[in-house]
């Protein structure tokens, strides 16, 4: 391989979360009974005429903009023609000619540094309805089912510039992407529903050279993981063929995860032509400097801004305000919290060590932080007050609100976990301590600083870990004074 | 005088002065429908008025290719056999909601897709002024059931002139309003970028009516253009004499003699007896508009009937085997000759990128070239007069289209009036107008159509020019 450069290219689908379809006021939502969800229009029935939904346009101009993308002021929707059961009007509304969004970029990074990826276009289009085959293909399945509540729900395609090139590369530029929609919030981009969809293209050349060689298109890759594998494996099989002087065949292959190899499914040499043309049933559109300059403020702060803006109002590490800043839930959490205990370091170490591993433990989809910011102020509070030490918090507390969804404070009544603070209850425990231990107490007073912790953890057996371990380091400290 | 054949106003009036009841006029058509079988009528549902209005009473016919509710919608096609919309046009709210009683669907060539009504599926259709002969098309079934008194107007989709081309051939007023007019919702059509809704009515009143029942912006249609229409007959008089286009030559070089004849009558009387001033302009992109209209209506068609593929609805084709085999056989059984030509030719101009920019985008330019040409005569003329067919139904030598396509490719208004008979058979002239100037086009028809003294009806024996 290290003869070869990888050049990769990114087509990613997005399901929009507007409420309604693109073109009829169908709901969106995922999971309700099969075609349950669609009417005359999405079903293309005859005589019967898309309405565009001003929301889709909107969320589309977002994400242009969260790209960097120039937004195109007269644009139309055009017709990409094809037959297959699941496309009701055997041509999908789509946008050929005049993307809404084009020319952007997305920053990642790279190494030590960055690197920027280039937005080739966000187009608008409809999405098509689902098959369920009674076989391996269309074509030999004993029968097809169709499902058309997904048809004419609005989706984006963002296609990328061929700049990626790794498949490492291609994993981090999706998790960046995925991490910008959500905080535009114009997709829940789950890839699991499939309401985040990635196909790469992929081809190999001479390390040095300009030139392009014969791509690849893989196809079915269902999460970031795969898109790496798929890559590497994708890279390795050119890298084979090119050094055994075997060319390339330019095709579509399928991505088997189970066996983790990608399959040939069709040629590439005869390219589809979809006759498209401008869809004479919907107007050209044109948008408002004025429009555009609306969504443009109404834009949330990005996350790079964020990062920058966590370090220098927070006083965070590159490092925290990086990981901190790598989804919405997570930054919102933190300032949150911040707002209700204002010790941005201190909450920052919380949420990087104890809170994350329950946001990993739920694997690439996470479904979000699973306790509230409220929560997480008051188990730091009941800390700093001394009521429970960090050690409860951590292994008893903490993974009680999680589960049972409880405050922090009903969890340390039930389990009784409040710290003995008060020094008239252990007035009697520490004066026995040290009686019990005069030897230890002999090397504290001639000079052995370190034999406190001995003591203190005395203290705390005999109380059984309730004693706050600060007043009794205090109160031996003032009973001991040399 | 019988209810049926009465014009839309006429009706209004007998009602008015309790003549007779919705239930006898609607009845009085029926009746109609049933003692003379022109084949209008590919399906009767009549539904009485359904309460007071502007139309309250008055039988109308659809076309076929009308989505009405419940009832069996073809379009003329054999593929859409058995389908049966769960929605319905929304024009067809607008008929019942001002009280007109829908008759029936009427015949048109499939998907309207040829003037030639002989080209029609399901059944032929016969011109009232003379059985045997051809009404004209595509919405030949329409005119036959308006001309025959079996419904007081009806409306149907015009593409090129497939409602202006029967009301010349069979003696009534066709018209087609500015593009986005009236709603499209619910009307089958293959070309929506050339449709407009059209009417056909025995008087201009009747259309002036009828036009500002249906006339409106539809939310379900993206092209329909704000604003309603009121009273567009009862507005002032032009200040100054009206200017009318006329290009005699090039018509000849179209039409046979006696039709050029006929529409020169039209405006040589207007000249005199209304004072008309006739220009004489130049229309040399005629043929360039007819091929460049046939070619759009031919690309849009080829994706527009694309999903006719027997997965969802209509005509299915049995025991295919596989996806393709369902899809070619439900089409290649479910279509007719005519369809399949122009979708042929339709998927083939836009069927790679050297053929879209030879034909398709080239199409799309002469579009441009037609629409600003006329554009730049609305400062010399109000109106653009022409005959509305080259030749009398019957001889194929000239495209029936060639004079009406023109307001079609611009989105324009336009009028057909009855003006005369030719060998027995009446013959119409053209008004076409800037866009939005239905008001005035009807006006003008008004004038014209009183000058001209036309009788609508075949037993009226008139023959006013």
């Amino acid at each position: 391989m290290h003869d070869f450069e990888a050049v990769i290219g990114l087509e990613i689908h997005v399901e929009l979360s507007t409420d309604s379809k693109i073109f009829c006021s169908c709901p969106t939502a995922f999971g309700a009974e099969v075609n349950t969800q669609c009417c005359p229009i999405c079903l293309g029935l005859p005589g019967t005429l898309p309405a565009i939904n001003r929301k889709a346009l909107e969320y589309t101009v977002k994400a242009g903009l969260a790209l960097n993308c120039q937004i195109a002021r007269h644009t139309w929707f055009d017709r990409k023609n094809y037959f297959y059961p699941d496309l009701p009007k055997a041509y999908q509304v789509s946008q050929q000619d005049a993307p809404l969004c084009f020319d952007g970029y997305l920053e990642v990074p790279v190494g030590e540094g960055a690197k920027r990826v280039g937005i080739n276009r966000v187009h608008l289009e409809e999405e098509v309805g689902k098959s369920l085959h009674a076989g391996e293909t269309i074509i030999d399945a004993a029968y097809s089912l169709l499902d058309y509540n997904r048809a004419g729900i609005p989706l984006i395609e963002i296609v990328t510039e061929p700049d990626i090139r790794s498949a490492e590369e291609a994993q981090v530029f999706l998790e960046r992407l995925r991490n910008i929609l959500r905080y535009i919030d114009i997709s829940d981009c789950k890839m699991q529903e499939g309401s985040l969809r990635c196909d790469a293209n992929i081809s190999l050349r001479p390390k040095g050279s300009t030139e392009f060689g014969t791509k690849t298109e893989i196809k079915n890759l269902n999460s970031f993981r795969a898109v790496r594998r798929a890559l590497e494996y994708e890279i390795n099989r050119q890298a084979g063929l090119l050094r055994d002087g075997r060319p390339v065949e330019p095709e579509t292959r399928h991505w088997d995860e189970q066996k983790g190899v990608t399959i040939a499914m069709r040629s590439k040499r005869q390219a589809s032509y979809y006759r498209c043309f401008a869809d004479p049933d919907l107007v050209p559109i044109d948008l408002s400097d004025e429009w555009i300059g609306q969504i443009e403020g109404e834009l949330p702060e990005l996350p790079g801004a964020r990062r920058r803006r966590f370090i220098d109002e927070y006083g965070l590490p590159e490092y925290d305000a990086q990981v901190l800043t790598s989804s919405k839930e997570m930054a919102d959490f933190f300032e949150e919290v911040v707002q209700g205990y204002n010790d941005p370091k201190t909450v920052s170490n919380w949420i990087m060590t104890e809170i994350l591993r329950y946001v990993n433990e739920q694997g690439e989809e996470a479904e979000g932080i699973p306790l509230t910011a409220t929560g997480l102020v008051e188990l730091l509070q009941l800390i700093e007050g001394g009521v429970i030490n960090r050690n409860q918090a951590k292994e008893i507390v903490l993974p009680e609100m999680v589960a049972a969804g409880k405050s922090p404070r009903q969890i340390v009544k039930e389990k009784g976990l409040e710290q003995i603070s008060d020094t008239s209850q252990l007035e009697g425990i520490v004066a026995s301590v040290l009686e019990a231990n005069p030897d230890v107490v002999q090397d504290y007073l001639g000079g052995k600083d370190k034999v406190m912790g001995f003591l203190v953890g005395q203290v705390l057996k005999a109380t059984k870990g309730k004693a706050n371990p600060r007043l009794v380091n205090e109160m031996i400290r003032e009973k001991l004074k040399r | 005088m019988t209810i049926a054949g009465m014009s839309v106003i006429e009706i209004l009036e007998g009602q008015g002065r309790g003549e007779f009841t919705p239930e006898e006029a609607l009845q009085a058509h029926l009746d109609k429908i049933e003692g003379e079988d022109v084949g209008a009528f590919l399906r009767l549902c009549p539904k009485t008025s359904s309460g007071p209005g502007l139309l309250q009473g008055v039988p109308v016919a659809l076309g076929d290719e009308i989505c009405m509710e419940g009832v069996e919608t073809t379009a003329g096609s054999r593929i859409l056999t058995g389908f049966v919309p769960p929605y319905q046009a929304a024009l067809v709210g607008k008929l019942q909601g001002a009280g007109a009683a829908l008759v029936g669907k009427t015949n048109l060539t499939e998907f309207g897709m040829s003037f030639d009504m002989d080209d029609a599926v399901f059944q032929r259709t016969q011109n009232p002024w003379r059985p045997g002969t051809n009404p004209g098309g595509a919405a030949g079934g329409a005119a036959a059931a308006v001309a025959a008194g079996q419904a007081a107007a009806a409306v149907a989709a015009d593409t090129g002139g497939d409602v202006r081309i029967p009301a010349s051939f069979c003696g009534l007023v066709g018209f087609v309003p500015t593009y986005g007019r009236v709603s499209r919702y619910g009307v089958i059509q293959h070309a929506p970028s050339l449709t407009q809704v059209g009417l056909l009515a025995r008087q201009v009143g009747d259309i002036a009516l009828l036009l500002e029942v249906l006339a409106g912006e539809d939310p379900q249609d993206a092209t329909t253009l704000p604003g309603t229409l009121s009273d567009l007959l009862a507005q002032a008089v032009e200040p100054k004499p009206l200017r009318i286009g006329i290009a005699p030559d090039i018509y000849r070089s179209f039409a046979g003699g006696d039709v050029c004849q006929a529409a020169a009558n039209v405006w040589q009387r207007a000249a005199e007896e209304l004072g008309w001033e006739l220009v004489e302009v130049d229309l040399p992109w005629l043929e360039l508009a007819q091929i460049a209209r046939r070619l759009i209506a031919a690309a849009e068609s080829s994706s527009t009937l694309a999903r006719y593929d027997g997965v969802r609805y209509g005509y299915r084709a049995e025991d295919a085997q596989d996806m393709r085999e369902l899809f070619s056989r439900t089409r290649a059984e479910g279509f007719g000759e005519v369809v399949k030509g122009e979708m042929l030719l339709g998927t083939y101009i836009l069927g790679d990128k050297a053929h879209y920019e030879a034909y398709y985008l080239q199409a799309l330019r002469a579009r441009s070239v037609v629409s600003k040409s006329l554009q730049d005569l609305w400062g010399e003329v109000d109106f653009v007069l022409t005959p509305t067919t080259p030749e009398l139904p019957g001889k194929r030598q000239a495209p029936p289209e060639i004079f009406t396509g023109p307001s079609n490719l611009a989105g324009l208004p336009a009028i057909s009036l009855p003006c005369g008979l030719v060998d027995g058979l009446p013959v119409g002239v053209q008004l076409v107008a800037p866009a939005g100037e239905e008001g005035r086009l009807l006006r003008a028809a008004h004038v014209l159509e009183r000058m001209i003294g036309f009788a609508s009806s075949r037993n009226g024996g008139g023959q006013g020019a």
